[in-house]
């Protein structure tokens, strides 16, 4: 993929915004590969980074010994699955070689804090992945970051 | 005459050839080893039935995977040609997961791997979900697909 753009547009969460909406969220992602056994969020420590998935595998580790694997592009690690009250109730371990799209906790708490149609979009394409991929997961808070 | 006594009775290996002696002995001892190689069989396999009789839930169990397995039949799967390094892999993961409950966690199944000393944990659970023998529940767990582990390890 060339930019977080066609990452973005592939994912669920994301793909209800319209091109414009996209565009302006460009910005606030930045590329980084990932390799296994690297560990880009640990349980317990400030929620700093959510991840958008382009290639690879990751595995979301929670409480109790769930998990998640994220292994399609366009899936994400963040909001409450891997966050609560600004602290990483997960940790997130990359599993297969890949690259992500890096984005501030921060920014995308500003988005779907809002009353506005992007937040929205944005919450309602991660119900609908939760619903897919982690149903547990809708029983935690809406965002998971306060 | 030998083997002939006065009135003309037949005694020893004529007496035998004379009533097809060798080929009742031979059915005979066939007989007897089937019976002793199929009894010797079945008291190998008795364990699985005590096994069995101690959990009656296993029974179900078998039951309901059964047709599952009946259920999935029409779904045509996707075979994977394993290597022979693959299906080392997935035997050494399907002695840890036998260590573990019916449900798996993955965390516990990396960390566990790790302590073995098993090369590239992360990459061959991420291999063993694509091929499908670990699948996720809803609950957050995994399970072992014993269906996929025997396919690709055959």
């Amino acid at each position: 993929m060339d930019s977080s753009a066609a990452c973005l547009s592939e994912s669920i969460i994301f793909k209800g915004l319209d091109a414009q909406d996209i565009d302006s969220l460009v910005p606030l992602f930045s590329r980084r590969t990932v390799m296994p056994g690297e560990i880009l969020a640990r349980a317990g420590h400030g929620t700093q980074f959510f991840f958008l998935l382009e290639e690879g595998a990751l595995l979301v580790a929670m409480e109790e010994g769930r998990a998640v694997v994220l292994n399609r592009p366009g899936d994400f690690a963040g909001l409450s699955m891997v966050s609560l009250n600004g602290t990483n109730t997960a940790t997130i371990t990359v599993l297969e070689k890949g690259a992500v799209w890096v984005v501030s906790c921060l920014k995308i708490l500003d988005l779907t804090d809002h009353d506005t149609q992007t937040g929205a979009i944005i919450m309602d394409g991660w119900h609908q992945f939760c619903e897919e991929r982690a149903p547990f997961c809708l029983t935690l808070a809406e965002t998971g970051v306060t | 005459m030998n083997g002939v006594d006065a009135v003309g009775v037949l005694y020893g290996l004529e007496a035998i050839n004379a009533h097809n002696g060798w080929a009742i002995s031979i059915v005979g001892v066939t007989i007897v080893f089937t019976g002793l190689v199929s009894l010797s069989a079945l008291i190998s396999q008795l364990h699985k039935l005590v096994a069995l009789y101690d959990n009656p839930g296993r029974i179900k169990k078998l039951f309901a995977s059964k047709s599952k397995s009946v259920a999935k039949a029409g779904i045509p799967k996707k075979h994977l040609a394993f290597t022979e390094a693959q299906k080392q892999i997935c035997r050494q993961y399907n002695l840890l997961a036998q260590t573990m409950d019916d449900v798996i966690s993955l965390p516990k199944l990396l960390r566990m791997a790790e302590l073995s000393g098993l090369e590239d944990p992360h990459a061959n659970i991420s291999f063993l979900i694509k091929s499908g023998i670990l699948r996720a529940d809803e609950q957050g767990y995994f399970r072992w697909d014993e269906d996929s582990f025997i396919r690709a390890t055959s």
